[in-house]
């Protein structure tokens, strides 16, 4: 059994990657300039949430 | 303003190892810590600019794919050394007094929960019905009395486990995982249908256990994903703003 399994560069281990980093983790609210949410890739669909506090 | 101070995860306060990506580094707050770099705020805003783009398949050389590999690099990197708790991808915090806001609002649930994944990596497995013809599994020589007698342990016979078809297989295999795994969550993948497709925040020395059994089933083609810093569990919703305390 290898110590580490290598995450290629495939379609298919970019969605598991994008899934956990864009659709998991803690969400932040408040005084947050951006936060991108609601990206759906299941689907491939994306929708971005821009929360923009202040100029940017 | 042009830059943010994008934050990646929550850790433990430490001193940062050497080889940790550039920028990186930790505000702390009564033995926590954020794990920060700044950054120039164009390349997110930018991502919201041509959402049609996104109907293809990711790229390596996607705006989007690049800024998440660099978040899962520096997650990872601080995950060598400490328990995190990632925050989700593009999360921008104005100044490091929002920093420690966040430390200070959310310590107690932040500390606790970092105790719980301590020592584990989460991976990911999916499964499906392996493909027609597939040979049975052969003797496993060379294994120890020990060795085999574990391997064993499961009170279903192998003569029995491949009379199972692939969705009983599937069932059995989520089950034994599970004894492995402090913690599951199931992965909600609507494209394909696989028979199983979840995520195990497993001990690391459970790690042998939890992979032997993914190769047991000729029933099924397995596909393992991992290792992964935890962040399909956390359920944290967090805020960095100014909170009045009891």
């Amino acid at each position: 059994m290898p110590d580490e399994y290598t995450i290629t560069p495939s379609a298919e281990g970019l969605v598991d990657l994008l899934d956990r980093v864009v659709h998991r983790g803690a969400v932040v609210n408040g005084d947050v300039i951006i936060s991108l949410a609601g990206i759906d890739l299941i689907r491939l669909d994306l929708r971005l949430l821009l929360v923009s506090i202040g100029a940017v | 303003m042009s830059v943010g101070l994008c934050a990646y995860a929550i850790t433990r306060e430490h001193v940062l190892a050497p080889l940790s990506p550039v920028g990186i580094r930790l505000i702390t707050h009564r033995g926590l810590g954020l794990v920060v770099a700044e950054v120039e705020l164009a390349p997110f805003a930018a991502l919201g600019a041509d959402p049609a783009r996104w109907t293809a398949e990711p790229a390596e050389d996607d705006p989007l794919v690049v800024l998440a590999r660099r978040h899962d690099v520096v997650v990872r990197a601080v995950f060598e050394h400490q328990p995190v708790l990632p925050l989700r991808f593009g999360t921008i915090l104005r100044d490091e007094q929002a920093a420690v806001r966040l430390l200070a609002n959310h310590h107690g649930e932040a500390s606790t929960w970092l105790g719980r994944v301590d020592g584990h990596r989460e991976w990911g497995v999916r499964a499906r019905a392996a493909a027609p013809g597939k040979p049975a599994a052969t003797p496993t020589d060379g294994l120890s009395g020990t060795e085999y007698l574990a391997m064993r342990r499961n009170r279903l016979t192998a003569a029995a486990r491949t009379r199972r078809d692939a969705f009983t297989a599937a069932e059995a295999l989520h089950e034994e995982l599970t004894r492995h795994a402090t913690e599951c969550v199931p992965r909600k993948r609507k494209t394909a249908t696989p028979l199983l497709d979840a995520a195990y925040l497993v001990p690391v020395n459970a790690e042998p256990a939890f992979h032997d059994e993914t190769t047991r089933h000729d029933e099924l083609a397995v596909e393992v994903t991992g290792p992964w810093p935890p962040y399909s569990f956390v359920r944290l919703e967090l805020s960095a703003e100014e909170v009045a305390h009891a």
